[in-house]
């Protein structure tokens, strides 16, 4: 049974036809993008892994996937991407707060579908950052259909609808209970670096150290050659008493080392004596792709050692709706004002669990 | 024995090479005073009969023999296309049939005409190509029947081949994350009320994809239209066949050469397509007709 609201959202949109007929059993999801390209290129960004857990709430779809329990990626995806967004909780998801709806998918198989619209295979990440906003580009990836999404409930598949020109394709995806993804949790209170710059700069330093002779990198805070108050382990980012310190990314191996040292042109928001953690560098790279995409990147790692790459992709203008929402970005950290506003704009959560350092 | 002709449209030429080669290596091609006639056939079933004008491809064309002037090749298409496509760029080709003078076997000399590209070096290069062929006897030919199929249930144009080929292309991909016996097996479906239909069904994912508003192609007056199975049948009845994905994939590389394309089929078991190289009103009809059969469900 449809909620009250549901009910009297029936009404209205079925004013016309309500007469007649008893109003039809609303599906529990149904969204319509004409900017399949954006949801593509966002939705690519998390294919390391083909299993996908979809959760679909009133702000919009939240996408994630894991890789050996160390490593997530989340894709959060406003209901503002979309034309409309209609999602209508089944009576036993309304006993959540907020209702939610889940499930899982093979996230290769959607990507595959969205393709029918776009049918030339963009960019690859190894052709680098520089290129990467080509994607965007109209010649590369055609648009101009729409896409529609339906979802009934458990044991039900996703409908996905694209209309183009003169064609309808209708896809049928197998969906399958949600595994139990535990998050990865990042403690805000215990903060030990956060950082602000160009994705590009992020990007560029993964390539640079990707020399396929060490297993890990390593983030590390390295005092700057200005001494620093002892006193004060953290500095908040206004903090005039002391110089920031200079923030690296390590790899060291058998055949030597290498260091990419960031320039002051990068912003740390926040810091704490000392940060040293090291990350499995396969699981890194598999944000390379959101890397090459994204503007601007937000680096943050805990005193547990837990780091979250944070990007932010802006969409190209496509998009349907001009309204701002708290909801998704407000669920994704307290800096979104840092990371700036933009309409169609997708955000990107990697989290990675720290690894024992290599000696 | 004699046949000498010049190339009309390279890029004709090369289309249809390029087509034809995708389906099967080897060609018998005919040569007669009326028409140029490529026929192929693949392992895997699908069959070729492409029917062209002279004047589609070639120009001061000269063909004789003892055979009512006739003359059957058997061609190495990939050979006869790579030639073609190393002197795209050139201003005259000349093709004729003569002897390699080293062995005396049969060969199909390709003669280009490439202008200098100096200004001090005044005139044109000549470059020759021999692909090598072999000479079929009349009775050889007689041999080789062009299917025959029953009058079709459904006849329809098809949408633009591109666009058909972009999405057979994703249909294929999508076949690969599936393990079952029956990935790259497609229904092609399509109804006397200008529809048609494409789908994959696998066991992660069902894919369909729908087009309206096509024509139908009356029948002509030659051909039966009151007993005719197309005018016997609801309208909105689906026919279809099931083909394997990547030998529709091969088929759909015609998509350069196509003007306009009729299917028709014969539901369950065959699938004809006639491919124009021309507009309707052309008095030009050359066409290529391509064989498939359904598999069985």
């Amino acid at each position: 049974m449809p909620s009250n609201a549901t009910r009297e959202r029936n009404a209205t949109e079925n004013i016309s036809t309500v007469i007649q007929d008893e109003p039809e059993p609303q599906p529990v999801f149904t969204a319509t993008s004409s900017n399949a390209r954006q949801l593509y290129n966002v939705l690519k960004c998390l294919n390391f892994q083909s299993k996908a857990q979809i959760e679909i709430n009133h702000d919009g779809l939240i996408v994630t996937v894991e890789d050996s329990r160390v490593m997530q990626g989340t894709a959060f995806i406003e209901s503002a991407l979309f034309t409309s967004f209609v999602y209508n909780p089944r009576p036993t998801s309304e006993a959540s707060d907020p209702p939610t709806e889940t499930f899982a998918l093979s996230l290769s198989i959607l990507l595959e579908c969205l393709q029918i619209f776009t049918p030339a295979e963009p960019r690859q990440f190894s052709n680098g950052g520089q290129t990467s906003n080509n994607v965007f580009s109209p010649a590369i990836l055609r648009s101009g259909g729409t896409a529609k999404f339906t979802y009934n409930g458990p044991g039900s598949p996703l409908f996905l609808t694209l209309a183009e020109g003169g064609d309808v394709t209708t896809c049928e995806l197998t969906t399958y209970e949600p595994e139990m993804i535990l998050p990865i949790p990042l403690r805000m209170e215990e903060l030990g670096v956060k950082v602000i710059m160009k994705a590009a700069w992020l990007h560029d330093a993964i390539r640079e150290l990707d020399n396929n002779l060490t297993d890990t990198v390593t983030l590390l805070l390295r005092p700057s050659s200005v001494p620093s108050h002892p006193s004060h382990p953290s500095h908040p980012p206004s903090a005039p008493s002391a110089p920031a310190p200079d923030f690296l990314l390590l790899t060291s191996g058998p055949l030597g080392s290498a260091t990419v040292e960031f320039g002051k042109q990068i912003q740390i928001l926040h810091y704490t004596e000392g940060y040293r953690f090291s990350y499995a560098f396969h699981l890194i790279k598999n944000a390379g792709r959101a890397m090459g995409l994204a503007t601007k990147a937000s680096v943050r790692g805990d005193s547990q050692g837990v780091l979250s790459l944070q990007f932010m992709i802006e969409g190209d203008g496509g998009g349907d709706r001009d309204r701002d929402r708290g909801g998704v970005r407000g669920t994704m950290g307290e800096e979104q004002g840092n990371m700036g506003k933009k309409m169609e704009t997708s955000f990107l959560d990697f989290r990675f669990v720290a690894v024992e350092e290599e000696e | 024995m004699r046949f000498k002709t010049s190339v009309r449209s390279i890029n004709t030429f090369l289309k249809l090479t390029q087509s034809l080669s995708a389906i099967a290596k080897l060609a018998w091609l005919r040569l007669s005073e009326d028409d140029v006639r490529f026929v192929v056939k693949a392992a895997e079933g699908t069959a070729v009969w492409a029917n062209l004008s002279i004047e589609m491809l070639f120009e001061d064309y000269i063909v004789t023999s003892a055979n009512n002037n006739i003359i059957n090749l058997e061609v190495p298409l990939d050979r006869l296309h790579k030639s073609l496509r190393s002197c795209a760029s050139a201003s005259q080709a000349v093709l004729r049939l003569t002897k390699r003078a080293s062995d005396g076997s049969p060969i199909l000399a390709l003669t280009v005409t490439v202008a200098s590209a100096s200004d001090f070096l005044a005139g044109s290069t000549l470059i020759t190509q021999e692909i090598p062929c072999r000479v079929l006897s009349a009775s050889t030919v007689e041999l080789i029947q062009e299917p025959q199929t029953p009058d079709s249930d459904v006849h329809i144009f098809l949408p633009p081949l591109s666009r058909v080929r972009g999405i057979t292309d994703r249909f294929n991909k999508l076949s690969t994350f599936s393990l079952s016996e029956d990935r790259y097996k497609l229904l092609l479906s399509a109804n006397m009320a200008g529809e048609f239909k494409m789908a994959l069904v696998g066991a992660e994912v069902k894919v369909e994809s729908k087009w309206h508003d096509l024509q139908n192609p009356v029948l002509a007056d030659s051909e039966n239209r009151e007993g005719h199975p197309s005018t016997v049948r609801s309208q909105t009845e689906f026919a279809q066949v099931r083909v394997d994905g990547r030998e529709w994939a091969k088929v759909l590389k015609v998509q350069g050469l196509s003007r306009r394309v009729i299917a028709c089929i014969c539901d369950d078991q065959a699938l004809v397509l006639y491919v124009f190289l021309t507009e309707e009103a052309d008095p030009d009809q050359s066409v290529l007709t391509y064989y498939m059969s359904s598999y069985s469900a």
